[in-house]
């Protein structure tokens, strides 16, 4: 059944239907709310809220991209759980004792040595770090332009902000990342290293 | 120029060309800035292997299935009924309705309260068309004003005197735009017992003249029925020179006094009270009165029920709205509470 039959289904109660459309979404929901909150459990909550805001909201859904509505709902409840996290400070503890979540292994097919292994998990959580030094406005835009790889039209569609406020964001948010990165320049690859000398 | 001391338009420039977002005239500006700036070349080599170290970042998998749980969450319901089910909703339903329910029992008190002038004006307009009548079916009465006034009843008030006074009186009484009462005590004359008429004793007739006041009566009957109270009051002063008991000198003191609306419920039962009223001028009076009876009947048996039927309409209508309005209040009220409690429990 192709997605549009889905969202029909759905539409109409069909919870079995749109079980199937959260199969197929929630690696991106999910990884998208990971990069923006940086903490497994809040990105777990975070998705899972948005799972059920879309089944509610499904009403609202005018038969644009479904991803990029989902991700709307993603992104707001990312924003919700940051808010949560900024007035419960010490819950925020709780991620330094997460385990950063397992990629997706189908994505790096390449054998590598437990030794590579480990320096790419470490590479990983520094970007990861950088991410999460951004302020919450730069980092959403951040993770929907250079992970997700969304065009701005599409980030001015999940978000509601102008197309001028998503490129100033972005632009500082690259910025920062730039000098972030400079820090870790040990951990990076040594083609990257060449980029501040 | 160094890439750190770059213009955030410069920034916004490079980051926007990384990702092909440039019109054609921004990109070929910047490219042939590129083409002779070595910073902005440094600078935008710097954004590009950030972002590409940052795309290196791999697609994560969910931790566990984020699928709902039919149980949990069932068939979705309609928006209604999730509106219902939303405490804050019904108590928004309630606090407006209840502010609805205030105004529809505040507008329809101000309609029964503005009816009720209504209504005493359109009497009183219609209590106009009755001074015959009054003068008419007043004559059988005689308790009422004794109670009032507290007239002796074996008084001997000369009867041909009281009889115009009263239908002068009374007219002038209604042109000043006197009470409705008058005509409900006109009625209540009228259903009095015709036997009450008390025969005069024929020494007090001859003693006070009752000849000279017949035509007087007439006269003044007429001036009446023309709307001339001024002139009634005059021949009312003229009837007490001519009788100077105590009840017509109380009489010409009303009539000669602008009196009041109050002060024309009294002279109304004064006029009923003429027990005295020797057989002549019983005769004169009521023939007066049967020239302006069809009038008389129309105004007063049509107009006057007719304004009633309006007024008790219009009654029925607002008691009804305020009946709404205390329904629609205690409903809003009930919506208000259960939605508070739901809110509360959520």
């Amino acid at each position: 059944m192709d997605e549009d039959k889905l969202i029909h289904a759905a539409r109409h109660g069909d919870i079995e239907a749109f079980n199937r459309l959260v199969v197929t979404y929630q690696d991106s929901a999910y990884t998208v709310a990971y990069r923006i909150i940086g903490e497994p459990d809040g990105a777990a909550d975070a998705t899972q809220e948005a799972f059920i805001a879309a089944y509610y909201k499904l009403d609202q859904f005018q038969g644009e991209r479904f991803k990029s509505w989902l991700l709307r709902i993603v992104t707001n409840a990312c924003y919700d759980e940051l808010r949560r996290r900024k007035r419960r400070p010490a819950s925020s503890l709780d991620g330094l004792e997460n385990v950063a979540p397992q990629p997706d292994l189908d994505l790096n097919p390449a054998p590598e040595s437990p030794e590579q292994h480990a320096q790419r998990r470490e590479l990983y959580q520094a970007i990861q770090d950088c991410l999460n030094a951004l302020p919450d406005d730069q980092r959403v835009i951040a993770v929907l332009v250079d992970v997700e790889e969304y065009a701005y039209q599409e980030i001015v569609s999940i978000t509601g902000l102008p197309l001028g406020t998503v490129k100033s964001r972005l632009s500082r948010a690259r910025a920062r990342l730039r000098d972030c990165l400079r820090g870790v320049r040990e951990l990076l690859p040594s083609e990257y290293r060449l980029m501040d000398e | 120029m160094t890439p750190n001391t770059l213009s955030d338009r410069d920034l916004e420039l490079l980051s926007a060309y990384l990702d092909g977002e440039l019109d054609d005239r921004e990109r070929s500006d910047l490219e042939s800035r590129l083409a002779g700036e070595a910073p902005l070349r440094e600078a935008l080599a710097e954004l590009r292997a950030t972002v590409e170290l940052v795309r290196e970042l791999p697609r994560l998998r969910a931790p566990r299935s984020f699928a709902l749980d039919p149980a949990a969450h069932g068939r979705r319901t309609p928006w209604w009924q999730r509106v219902l089910a939303s405490g804050e909703v019904l108590q928004l339903a309630g606090a407006l309705g209840s502010a609805a329910a205030v105004m529809l029992i505040v507008g329809g008190l101000l309609l029964t309260s503005a009816d009720t002038e209504g209504d005493s004006a359109v009497l009183q307009s219609t209590a106009a068309a009755l001074p015959t009548q009054v003068g008419f079916v007043a004559e059988p009465t005689e308790e009422p004003a004794e109670s009032i006034f507290r007239f002796e009843p074996t008084t001997t008030m000369p009867a041909p005197i009281a009889s115009p006074l009263a239908g002068a009186d009374t007219i002038q009484s209604e042109d000043d735009g006197a009470s409705v009462f008058e005509g409900e005590m006109a009625a209540d004359a009228a259903s009095g017992p015709p036997g009450a008429e008390m025969a005069p004793p024929p020494g007090v007739v001859e003693t006070f003249g009752a000849a000279p006041a017949e035509p007087l009566a007439a006269g003044q009957a007429a001036q009446a029925d023309e709307g001339a109270p001024m002139e009634s009051a005059a021949n009312s002063a003229a009837i007490e020179e001519q009788a100077p008991a105590p009840a017509p000198m109380l009489q010409a003191e009303q009539a000669e006094q602008p009196a009041p609306p109050s002060t024309a419920v009294i002279i109304v039962p004064t006029g009923t009270a003429t027990p005295t009223e020797p057989a002549p001028t019983a005769t004169l009076a009521p023939t007066a009165v049967a020239e302006k009876s069809p009038l008389d009947e129309e105004s007063a048996q049509g107009a006057a029920p007719a304004a009633e039927d309006r007024a008790d309409e219009s009654d029925r209508g607002n008691t009804w709205l305020v009946a709404l309005g205390i329904i629609l209040l205690a409903v809003s009220i009930a919506l208000f509470v259960f939605g508070r409690t739901k809110a509360r429990r959520a």
